[in-house]
Formats: structure tokens, C-alpha cells, sequence
């Protein structure tokens, strides 16, 4: 009985979102990644050398790919089902229902491993479809094939599911704050597995894929221990290849890897803890849930006022028509005025943020422009520039999110004006937040970083803006934004550095973000214009 | 002032046509939209407030089709969707000021523009709370204060009355008729009292076609002398209403008294009675669904 509320619960949210066409785009996405696989630009190189494409190494090279992936990005894929289930108002329903909380929640992570368990299987057959297309080694061993998947891949994903439910029931967790959180709780496993080789701290498996793959090569001629998992298009020196036989599970290992399922099952547990059921006045964090609760609480306030005679309003209510007078508009107050709408947006935007959030962000400009030039300057930036992710990530997505699409696309200037006003407030609040950096190489006659901040004020805001209007959520630009911004303008890298964070700079970069920046309007245009146009 | 809708025809999905070559003609007025769920009348009401493309035909606005110039129209649209949301963190007077902006209105005349239009929906005593904790009807009257922000002459309402009190529906129900002047209304709803209180011009809806387009004094007309009051045992209640339209059943001590829609009296003793808007709609849409069975 319980089982079957529960498969039911997980398998009619598993057809909810594959029959949504983000699901095909994370599907292609998924294909793409595993071209890349086969077209080289995904290796595991020791030293100079790889493993020869057999069964055993495509195995481990595509459960590495797929547990890396998914974990990274997967999360936001899938974080979203309680979150459905509340929008839709679906959740009302199934909370008026015997299922429990924790058979609620198991069913949504079950749903969940579902979806990342679909991208897994197609990075599976890929192994399979490489190993044939590359036809390097022959005999195809299914066991060496599966068994990473089974043994590194498949555990990784359940506790992700468990987890991506936790955070959708923590108040804190649930909204942006908790999508950048997750890139850095992500980062510091991923760091953890590689560095401590504590086995039940490595998620992803890196470890054991290094221990396992340099056991193997420590006695090739001029190995000198190197280890690299890489994505991405790499030198192009061609590399010396090896056999290898695959994994020797241990029994230590194993309990390594079971000991995610007994975590997914805590974090379950603690998920249920906290959920608060669709009632945010029941959650254990009820008394910190006060915006949440204005939503659903909203219906018994409005009615005790009036009844506690705070509002006289339903003794008026049927006012004689003649009580009804409108203004007539003057002629030509319909022209169009950006300015207004321009100043409408930024306080949509900056609406609801706490004078602490103001605080903050006074503090990282006054000391972008304290820093001294050089590294110092970049980096508080950089940091300038990610305190206010949360606001430019609801660009694009307000409309679709709060249900207003439907007021605002029916008017007049919703493509004319509003969206530019969108994309216009937004810069305006990344040059306010970064003036300190900005102001500083402008005086200063820094050309190329002056181009730089500019360019990069202008920039984020149309990303923000087209990955919202073509997502419809702000998570897309959280995930990948934070991901950018900490490989970009932190580490940093020159190319993807799209502020100008770091302190030798080329001018062509800049100009390319420019170009970018063009371009992502574009497409914020046509993807407003065909939700516009229904 | 006009509205042409052509031979407007909608398909979702490739499959479900939700319209049919729909063709209506109007000048200034109030039109009651009626038809039983999924008719089409959201999705009329949708195409006509440009934001959903029909599959064929062309919807004019003084002569312009606003498919080509959409913007022609909406700068003189007030919409209500059936469904619609809020900014939860915004109280009604910013989530106007937002909307007027948005529709091209400039500050001052918003600001004195939603005071007036918060009154009128009896929102001023709450204005300053977050929508987010209005009930349904409350938030429903911020929809319909947001059509009317910017003076429309062309005015969608999609079911505005759902959720509002009687006293509020009786509001509202007054200010349409206030506002009808010089300008186009289209309402739908499933009330039929309210089409009856307002409406200038009735448009029965079924299955994605229009079934009838006429005043309501002409839709009644229609059934003068077909409209009987006839007296039935209980027992025989079932059978009366396999052979017969019966639109609405009293019991009393000497019987059911059913009131049937019919061109000849039902039975013995069945006496004709003065039609209503109710009978006229039952009648117009069980007549849709003959032709359509045969
Ligand atoms: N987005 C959609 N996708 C597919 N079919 C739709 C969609 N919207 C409406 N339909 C279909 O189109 C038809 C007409 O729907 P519509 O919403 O216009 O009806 P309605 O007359 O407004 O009904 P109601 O009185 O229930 O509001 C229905 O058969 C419905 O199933
Ligand atoms: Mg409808």
C-alpha cells in the first residue's frame, strides 16, 4: 500500500518532468558530453600516458564523466519537485492525503535518481557505442563496463537526489542562496575526495579512480605519477596508452560507497524533519519561514482583519455607482516612458532585500575601491559581483514564476520596453555594486580594464536575462554563473574572465564579451517575443 | 470602435481544437461570453488579448489585425486572465505602479489613477500589505483593478467574478455597467446572473463554436411560449428528463415541479412560464450538442 503511493508519487513526477522540454535539452546536453568523450576533450591522463579504450577504462572514463557531471550540474536540474508540486498547487492536494512525509519525500528523490539515472544510462551505452567506435581494444566485458556505473556512479546519485530534496525543504536552502551554496559545498567534496583519500569522503570517486589507475601504471617506463581528469580540449600532445583491467573492488570500498546510500537514507530522514508539508506554519523553521508564510496564511489574515473590524471594508462593499470615479487619462499618458519603467524594475529587483544585503554590498564596493590595483582589486570585484547573483538571477523569470506573465505580456511595450528596462537595471546595479573597481581604473586611465568592467557590467545582466527568459528559472543562471565566475575572474583565467578581475589583460576579451553581451540580448528578444506570442 | 474576429480557429498541441471558425463582429457593448467548461472561451479571450496566436484566421482592431500590429491594440487593453499571479512581496499599490509602468503610464497620473481604481475595488484599507497574503478574492480584485489601469478600450475580463463575495460580485457587477460607455467589453463567465446584469450582447460558446450572437431580450424571444412549468411524480423524474430539457427541478407536496424547455407542451397540465437567460443558454447549448450527435 505504502510502496505503491510511493512509486506512484515518484513515477507521475518522473513523467511531469521528462515530458518537459527541459528534459530534452538536458538529454542533448548529455549527448554533447559524450561527443566530446569520443572526440578526446574528456580524458584521465597519467602523466603521458592513457588507457587504452577497452571496456574497463571507458567504464571508469564515462562513470567519472557522468558522476561528475551530474553531480555538479544534475543538482539544479533536479531540484525543483517539491518546489512543482507547491507551485502548482498539486502539493495542497497530496497534503490533504494519508501519505506521510518521509513517503513523500522518498518518492521525490526517488523521482529524482529516475531523472539523473536517465543521463547515466545514455553516458553508459555512450561507453558502449565508444568502445565500438573507437575499436581500440576489442571484447566487450559488460561487467567492467557497468560495474563503475554501478559502484562509483550509482551511489554518488543517490545521495544527490536524497540531498537535492533536503535543500528543497530547508527554508534557507530552498531558493538561490541555497544553488550557490551547493557549487561550494560541491567544490569542497570534490576537493575533500581528491586531497584526504578518505574513501566515504569522496563522492564523485575521483580517489578511487586515482589510487586504482596509478597502482596500474606505476610500473610504466618514465611514469612519474601524475594523475588528471580533464573537460575540456587539452594540449593535443598524444599520449602514450596502457592496458588496464579495471577495478579491484575491495571490500573497503564497497562499504566506501554503501555508506552514501545509509547518508542519502539520513538525509531523508532529516529532509522529513524539516518539511513543512505545504503549511509553512507546521515546518520546524516556521517561526524563520515569514515570507513563505504570508503566501499561505495569506486567506485567514485577510479575513481576521476585516472581522476584528481593522478593516470596515466588507460594510461599504456595495457602494452606490455613484461612489465610482475615475479620472479619464490625459491624452498621450500612454506615450512611452522608459524612465518609468526603468525605475519600476529596479525597485522590483531590489525589492525585499534586507538592509544587511545593502550592507554587504556598500562594504565590497567601498573596498573594490580601497584595494590596490592589481590582484587585490580583481578579487573584490569579483566578489562585489557575486553578492548581488540572487537578484539578477530572477531576470527573465519573474513573469513566468509569479503567474504575471499574462498582465504584463498583454501590454503594450513588454517587448519594446520592459525587457530593455529589465536588462537595463540590471547593469545599472552591477555598475552601482562594482563602481568602487570601476571608478578606480577609469581615473586611473586603465583602458583595458575599464573596457573590462563596463563590458562585464553589461554582460551579466543579458546572461541573466536570456538563460531566465529561455529557462523560466533562476537556477540555470545560479549554477552556471557561479561556476563561471569562480573559473573565470577567482582562478583566474583570462578567457573566461569576463570582468576583468585579472590584473594582465588583453583588450580582445572584453570586446568579445561585448559582442556576447549582443548576442545574449538577442536571444532574451526572441525568446520573450515567442513567450509573448504564446 | 470595432472588433472583427474572422473565422478564428485554434488547435493546441496539433490535436484539440479548443476553437472553430469563430466569427464575431462588435462595437462598443458588453458581451457576455457563456459555454460550458472548455468551450474555448479562455482561449478566445487569450487570442483577442494577443497573447496567444490563433491557428487560422485574423482578429481586427480597427481594421488592423493584431496579429500583425499587436502593439496597436494593447496599448489600449485591459486584461483579467482567468489565471494570473502576484509579486507575493509587493503590496497592491507597488504592483500597480509596477503594471502602469509597464503599460506606459506616466507616474503621477498612476499614482492618483490607483488610489481611485484601489477604492473602487474596496482594496484601500489593505493596500499597504504584501499581496502575498490577500486571500483569493482580494487578489482577484488586484487583477481587476490592473485591466483597468490604463483607461482600456478594450476590456477582457475572463471570469472576473470567481472567487469574490456576493457583495463584491454585486461591486463589480455595477462598475462594468458603469464602465461600459464608449468602450468594448468582453466578459465570460459561468454566472449566469451576472451576464444577465450587465451584458449588452450574449455569445453562447460551445465545443469552440459560436451557437448564437443576440441581444438578451433576443434570446428570450426565442423561447417565448417554449418554456413549461409541469408538475411530474418523483418516480417519474428519470424518465422526464431522458425525453425532455429540464432546466431546473422544485419538490413540492404535490409533486416535482420541473421547468422544461420544449416547443410543445410536455405532458397534461404542463403551463408555459416567462423564459430566462438560464433556460436560453441550457436550451441554445443542448441544441449545439444535437446537431453535433447527428
Ligand atoms: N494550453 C493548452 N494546451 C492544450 N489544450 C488546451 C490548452 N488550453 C486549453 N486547451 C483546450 O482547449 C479547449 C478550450 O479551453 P478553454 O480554456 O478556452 O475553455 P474555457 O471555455 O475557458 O473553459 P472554462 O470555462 O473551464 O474556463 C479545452 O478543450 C481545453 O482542453
Ligand atoms: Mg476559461
Amino acid at each position: 500500500m505504502k510502496s505503491r503511493a510511493l512509486y506512484h508519487i515518484a513515477r507521475a513526477d518522473f513523467l511531469e518532468r521528462v515530458r518537459r522540454y527541459s528534459f530534452l535539452v538536458t538529454l542533448a546536453f548529455t549527448l554533447y558530453a559524450a561527443f566530446e568523450a569520443n572526440r578526446g576533450n574528456i580524458v584521465v591522463n597519467l602523466g603521458h600516458y592513457r588507457g587504452v579504450y577497452n571496456s574497463a577504462w571507458l567504464g571508469m572514463l564515462l562513470s567519472l564523466t557522468a558522476t561528475f557531471l551530474i553531480t555538479m550540474v544534475g543538482f539544479y536540474v533536479i531540484k525543483n519537485t517539491v518546489e512543482r508540486d507547491q507551485r502548482t498547487g498539486v502539493g495542497q492536494i497530496l497534503a490533504a492525503t494519508p501519505v506521510g512525509r518521509l513517503a513523500y519525500l522518498t518518492g521525490k528523490a526517488l523521482s529524482n535518481l529516475a531523472v539523473v539515472g536517465v543521463i547515466a544510462l545514455v553516458l553508459l551505452c555512450a561507453a558502449f557505442g565508444m568502445q565500438l567506435w573507437r575499436a581500440e581494444a576489442a571484447g566487450i566485458d559488460p561487467w567492467k563496463l557497468v560495474a563503475p556505473f554501478l559502484f562509483l556512479t550509482l551511489p554518488a546519485l543517490v545521495f544527490l537526489s536524497a540531498l537535492a530534496v533536503l535543500f528543497e525543504c530547508v527554508p534557507g536552502l530552498r531558493g538561490g542562496f541555497g544553488n550557490i551554496f551547493y557549487f561550494f559545498f560541491w567544490t569542497a567534496l570534490l576537493a575533500a575526495g581528491i586531497q584526504t583519500h578518505i574513501g566515504y569522503l569522496d563522492l564523485v570517486g575521483v580517489g578511487f579512480v586515482e589510487s586504482s589507475a596509478k597502482q596500474a601504471a606505476h610500473d610504466l617506463p618514465d611514469y612519474t605519477g601524475g594523475f588528471t581528469f580533464q573537460i575540456g580540449p587539452h594540449g593535443g600532445e598524444s599520449l602514450r596508452t596502457f592496458v588496464w583491467d579495471g577495478f579491484h573492488w575491495s571490500a573497503e570500498m564497497i562499504a566506501a560507497r554503501l555508506g552514501w546510500f545509509v547518508l542519502a537514507f539520513v538525509v531523508l530522514l532529516v529532509a522529513a524533519a524539516c518539511f513543512d508539508r505545504f503549511d509553512p506554519s507546521r515546518g520546524i523553521f516556521r517561526r524563520y519561514a515569514v515570507r513563505g508564510r504570508q503566501l499561505a496564511r495569506g486567506a485567514r489574515a485577510g479575513l481576521t482583519d476585516a472581522e476584528n473590524g481593522n478593516g470596515d471594508a466588507p460594510a461599504i462593499a456595495a457602494a452606490a455607482p455613484s461612489a465610482m470615479h475615475l479620472t479619464p487619462l490625459a491624452a498621450g499618458a500612454a506615450e512611452g516612458r522608459f524612465a518609468g519603467v526603468l525605475a519600476a524594475e529596479l525597485r522590483l529587483m531590489l525589492k525585499g532585500r534586507s538592509r544587511w544585503w545593502l550592507l554587504v554590498a556598500l562594504g565590497l564596493l567601498i573596498g573594490s575601491f580601497a584595494a590596490p590595483a592589481g590582484e587585490a582589486r580583481g578579487k573584490v570585484l569579483a566578489f562585489a559581483w557575486l553578492w548581488p547573483v540572487l537578484v539578477w538571477s530572477g531576470m527573465g523569470t519573474r513573469e513566468t514564476r509569479h503567474g504575471t506573465a499574462p498582465l504584463i505580456f498583454s501590454s503594450a511595450g513588454a517587448l519594446g520596453r520592459q525587457l530593455p528596462a529589465v536588462w537595463f537595471a540590471g547593469a545599472l546595479l552591477a555598475l552601482v555594486t562594482g563602481a568602487g573597481a570601476g571608478v578606480r581604473w577609469l581615473a586611473s586611465g586603465d583602458w583595458a580594464h575599464s573596457l573590462a568592467w563596463i563590458g562585464g557590467a553589461m554582460f551579466i545582466p543579458a546572461l541573466a536575462l536570456a538563460l531566465g527568459v529561455w529557462s523560466g528559472t533562476s537556477k540555470l543562471f545560479e549554477g552556471l554563473y557561479t561556476a563561471w565566475w569562480y573559473a573565470g575572474p577567482v582562478q583566474p583565467t583570462a578567457a573566461l574572465d569576463f570582468m576583468g578581475a585579472s590584473p594582465s589583460l588583453s583588450p580582445r576579451v572584453p570586446i568579445l564579451y561585448c559582442g556576447a553581451t549582443l548576442l545574449l540580448l538577442c536571444v532574451a528578444a526572441v525568446g520573450r517575443r515567442r513567450q509573448i506570442r504564446g | 470602435m470595432r472588433l472583427e474576429i474572422q473565422n478564428l480557429s485554434k488547435q493546441y498541441d496539433g490535436k484539440v481544437w479548443a476553437l472553430r471558425n469563430f466569427t464575431l463582429a462588435l462595437g462598443p457593448g458588453v458581451l457576455g461570453l457563456l459555454g460550458p467548461n472548455g468551450a474555448g472561451k479562455s482561449t478566445l479571450m487569450r487570442i483577442l488579448a494577443t497573447i496567444a496566436n490563433p491557428t487560422e484566421g485574423v482578429v481586427r482592431w480597427n481594421g488592423t489585425d493584431i496579429a500583425q500590429q499587436p502593439d496597436e491594440l494593447r496599448g489600449v487593453l485591459g486584461y483579467l486572465p482567468q489565471d494570473f499571479g502576484v509579486y507575493p512581496n509587493l503590496n497592491a499599490v507597488e504592483f500597480l505602479e509596477y503594471l502602469a509602468a509597464v503599460k506606459g503610464i506616466g507616474a503621477a497620473a498612476a499614482r492618483r489613477r490607483i488610489e481611485e481604481l484601489l477604492a473602487l475595488v474596496n482594496l484601500t484599507d489593505v493596500r499597504k500589505r504584501p499581496l502575498g497574503g490577500y486571500s483569493g478574492g482580494m487578489r482577484q480584485r488586484v487583477g481587476i483593478a490592473q485591466a483597468l489601469l490604463n483607461d482600456p478600450k478594450l476590456l477582457i475580463v475572463d471570469e472576473p467574478t470567481a472567487g469574490l463575495d456576493p457583495e463584491e460580485r454585486v461591486r463589480f457587477r455595477n462598475l462594468l455597467s458603469e464602465l461600459s460607455g464608449e468602450r468594448i467589453v468582453i466578459l465570460s463567465t459561468h454566472i449566469v446572473s451576472d451576464v444577465e446584469a450587465t451584458a449588452t450582447d450574449i455569445a453562447i460558446v460551445s465545443r469552440g463554436r459560436l451557437v448564437t450572437h443576440a441581444a438578451p431580450e433576443a434570446l428570450l424571444a426565442q423561447l417565448d411560449r417554449k418554456v413549461w412549468e409541469w408538475v411530474v411524480k418523483s418516480e417519474e423524474l428519470p424518465a422526464a428528463r431522458q425525453r425532455f430539457l429540464i432546466s431546473t427541478v422544485t419538490r413540492r407536496s404535490d409533486g416535482v415541479h420541473a421547468r422544461v424547455v420544449a416547443d410543445a407542451p410536455p405532458g397534461t397540465g404542463a403551463q408555459p412560464v416567462p423564459p430566462t437567460l438560464e433556460d436560453a443558454y441550457l436550451d441554445a447549448v443542448a441544441g449545439e450538442r444535437r446537431t453535433e450527435g447527428q
